[in-house]
């Protein structure tokens, strides 16, 4: 951990561009005016006085997702799958009335849900729909696919399947279980649970191995230009494959956690230090993507072997 | 809140609208059309329908659920308007072809893009021996396809011709249009165990079409975009929009007694950029409600180019009085460089040139008759429209058809010019009319420059206060009262002398 902090994400990131990442909606901003697509803004708030007109902002919106805007790991996100202005209805089942709702948001916006426990902002999203792909190995809420991209290039990825355990969050701190994806086929590997090698997902039973994740190649596409966005060297990119709209683009990190290795059973330093070895500078999203897969094909056909 | 008055470099932000008009039977009828894809190149931003009372059902499709089909049923009785808008941003990516494969593809998923079927004619003889001729034994996977490539694209013509859109016929014939040359590649290269596959959709450009074009995606690690029509061998542009990847993207009706549908295609300006920032900004401002993008698409189109006028006509104003040459009218320049947004530059000054041309050639035959000024206006516009009728016949070639199939305007433009020629031409005598023919060229072609500056029409639609700007120059020129450029040359006589 020490190397990956002293040589990577203190030499990578410069500091005063992390407010770009931490701040959803910048992030979202940024994502646009590159061409990305994330879930649709459907508004925000920032002030309490602001929450006499939520009813009014929600109504339009059969369903939708209310999150801080500068949460971590997943905290604080409120879902709701129908309501009728009165009535707002979560998937699993609960219902809270619009009091309940502004309670929320209130809590939101007083920092409670925020990185650091600063006053924060509140931000309402479309729903994203789970892609039928996920649907045998994911029982609730819905899976991302973390893609750490160095220096623009994609090198490790995984899939973070929620479980009942993680009551429908993509956490791994929480009882979800990470899948590691071969990098350059887009075919998951073995998964882990709480740091113990699962075949099959704890709740449906299926096995979570040997399964080609679809739009591979959109989805590198995607991690390889959010380098762009931010100019930081040394970013874990979160995506989630919406059923009808493809690859979304859900938040980044500027200090994407190592379990990622576990996931995929091998170390990142090989991969990073591959990297460092090209000259990438003036190269596009695509150069860049396939410059990754001819220096990292004979690393992780080396670990086939062994 | 900022604006920032230079649109941010844009990879090609679209909205694309695809519009399908039904007169029913009252029974029950099914349209089908492809939807825009996300793809490597391609995102879709945003997107809306709406299904005039018809249920609409998007479903995948494809061997690799690569595309997305929209299906509308219901029952129509009379009319019913179907709309489906997609907001795209479209990259411009240029493609490495891999020197060694990394990525191993299993042989039957890969199998649809390599066996032959009625339109790709892959175990036709004449394409394999044609396969087998252009490439050698030994090449590798890659450079079989920049050889093959290399034919389709330069050795065999394009044409526009819609009899041109058959494989066999295209590599026989050596012409083919996009639909041909497509199809043909795509044989080439499944005969010589290349997987690769047609793909339909729309090159992007304002206004509307029910044109589709044609190129190919080539398997080589990866799926690699081949325009063999505009010669572009690993090259995504940012105004390629793919509808269907392995196919056409027909638009197709069925229980209906008549149906049209048209795409229309709008640049992006308001990206969604400022969409997101208005809304994380607490409410919504009266600026963006009251902006023209509130107007419905085809009127944006139109006004787009109507901003543009008061730009032309300040340049027309400096021209004149700055400058000091003398057009036909004051409008007349303005009005012919919006003409030649339509025909492009070197096509419209070349038919201005015929039809002055005409105009002279004309007029002096029918000098003798001595006619009455109205009839004689119309005996010369009736000869040029049937020169030009004639023209397009005959000409046939891509550049003459274009020009003149653009419609009314640019030919109603000219023929006001020509009127304002055989005028001229009486009274002022050949030379003169001649000479003002030619400033008139020379101040549209600036106009032309200037309301084709993609800058200046983006300016202008998104803060329409600019025109205020124009109004005050053009107030400041109506009282200039200093000398003309060209009262410097024509009176160099009096400065010279002592």
């Amino acid at each position: 951990m020490n190397r990956r902090n002293a040589l990577y994400t203190l030499a990578m990131n410069p500091r005063e561009r992390y407010p770009l990442v931490d701040d959803k909606l910048k992030t979202k901003e940024l994502a646009a005016r590159f061409a990305i697509p994330t879930p649709k803004l459907l508004g925000s708030a920032t002030y309490h006085h602001e929450l006499k007109h939520l009813g009014e902002l929600l109504a339009p919106h059969p369903e939708f997702v209310i999150k801080p805007v500068h949460g971590a790991m997943g905290n604080g996100v409120l879902v709701v799958d129908s309501h009728d202005d009165r009535r707002f209805r979560k998937p699993s089942g609960a219902v809270m009335s619009l009091q309940d709702v502004r309670h929320y948001v209130s809590g939101i916006i007083s920092g409670l849900y925020s990185l650091g426990g600063q006053v924060d902002a509140a931000m309402v999203e479309t729903r994203l729909h789970v892609h039928p792909f996920f649907s045998p190995i994911c029982a609730l809420g819905v899976p991302d696919i973390r893609v750490i991209v160095y220096k623009g290039v994609p090198v490790m990825s995984m899939t973070r399947l929620p479980t009942k355990e993680s009551d429908g969050r993509a956490n791994l701190h929480q009882g979800a279980i990470a899948a590691g994806i071969h990098i350059l086929t887009g075919v998951t590997r073995r998964a882990v649970h709480r740091n113990k090698v699962v075949q099959v997902h704890p709740d449906t039973g299926h096995t979570v191995e040997g399964l080609q994740i679809p739009h591979w190649d959109a989805i590198l596409r995607m991690a390889a230009k959010a380098h762009d966005m931010t100019a930081l060297g040394y970013i874990g990119v979160d995506i989630v494959l919406d059923r009808d709209l493809g690859p979304q683009l859900l938040e980044l990190n500027a200090r994407p956690g190592l379990s990622i290795q576990v996931a995929n059973g091998a170390g990142l330093w090989w991969r990073l230090d591959a990297v460092d070895r090209l000259g990438l500078s003036g190269a596009t999203p695509g150069e860049r993507i396939e410059m990754g897969q001819r220096a990292l094909a004979p690393l992780l056909a080396k670990a086939v072997k062994s | 809140m900022e604006y920032s008055f230079f649109p941010e470099k844009r990879m090609g932000f679209w909205t694309v609208s695809l519009t399908v008009t039904l007169r029913g039977t009252g029974q029950t009828a099914k349209v089908e059309a492809y939807l825009p894809n996300f793809t490597q190149d391609q995102a879709i931003l945003d997107e809306k329908s709406a299904s005039g009372g018809l249920r609409l059902f998007i479903r995948e499709s494809g061997p690799e659920k690569e595309n997305r089909l929209a299906v509308w049923s219901g029952r129509v009785q009379d009319t019913v308007r179907l709309s489906h808008t997609a907001t795209v941003a479209l990259d411009d990516e240029t493609y490495i072809l891999p020197k060694i494969i990394t990525r191993e593809r299993s042989a039957e998923s890969l199998e649809p893009w390599l066996r032959p079927s009625g339109t790709v004619p892959a175990d036709a003889r004449r394409i394999r021996d044609a396969a087998r001729e252009l490439t050698g034994p030994a090449d590798d996977p890659v450079t079989q396809v920049k050889k093959l490539f290399r034919f389709v694209s330069v050795e065999v013509e394009t044409s526009g011709s819609l009899q041109d859109s058959d494989a066999l016929l295209t590599l026989q014939r050596k012409r083919g249009n996009a639909h041909g040359k497509a199809h043909l590649f795509a044989s080439l290269l499944r005969a010589a165990g290349i997987p690769a596959r047609v793909a339909g959709g729309i090159l992007l450009k304002e206004g509307t079409t029910d044109k589709f074009h044609f190129w190919n995606e080539v398997y080589l690690n990866g799926w690699i975009p081949a325009d063999a029509t505009r010669d572009l061998l690993g090259r995504a542009t940012p105004d390629m929009l793919v509808l269907r990847r392995g196919g056409v993207p027909r638009v197709t009706a069925g229980g209906v007694r008549a149906f049209s549908y048209e795409y229309r295609v709008v640049r992006e300006l308001q990206t969604v950029v400022e969409q997101t920032r208005a809304l994380s900004a607490a409410g919504e401002s009266w600026v963006n409600r009251y902006s023209p993008f509130a107007l419905p698409l085809d009127l944006q189109l139109v006004f787009r180019v109507l901003l543009l006028i008061p730009m032309g006509c300040l340049i027309v104003a400096v021209l004149r009085n700055m400058v000091g040459i003398n057009t036909f009218g004051t409008f007349m320049p303005v009005l012919v460089a919006l003409a030649f947004l339509q025909t492009t530059l070197v096509w419209g000054l070349l038919f201005l040139a015929v039809i002055i041309g005409l105009g002279v050639g004309a007029r002096k035959v029918l000098d003798k008759m001595y006619l009455l000024r109205v009839p004689r206006l119309g005996v010369i516009v009736t000869f040029v429209i049937l020169v030009l009728l004639a023209l397009t016949i005959v000409g046939g070639t891509r550049g003459i058809q274009r020009a003149v199939a653009v419609g009314f305007f640019p030919i109603i433009v000219m023929t006001m010019m020509i009127e304002r020629l055989v005028v001229t031409l009486a009274e002022e005598g050949t030379r003169n009319a001649l000479v003002i023919s030619g400033y008139t060229a020379v101040a549209a072609s600036v106009c032309y420059l200037a309301l084709s500056s993609e800058f200046l029409q983006d300016l202008f639609f998104l803060f329409p206060e600019f025109l205020l700007a124009v109004m005050a120059l053009l107030l400041l020129i109506g009282r200039y009262t200093g000398y003309r450029l060209t009262e410097y040359f024509r009176f160099k006589a009096f400065l010279s002398s002592p």
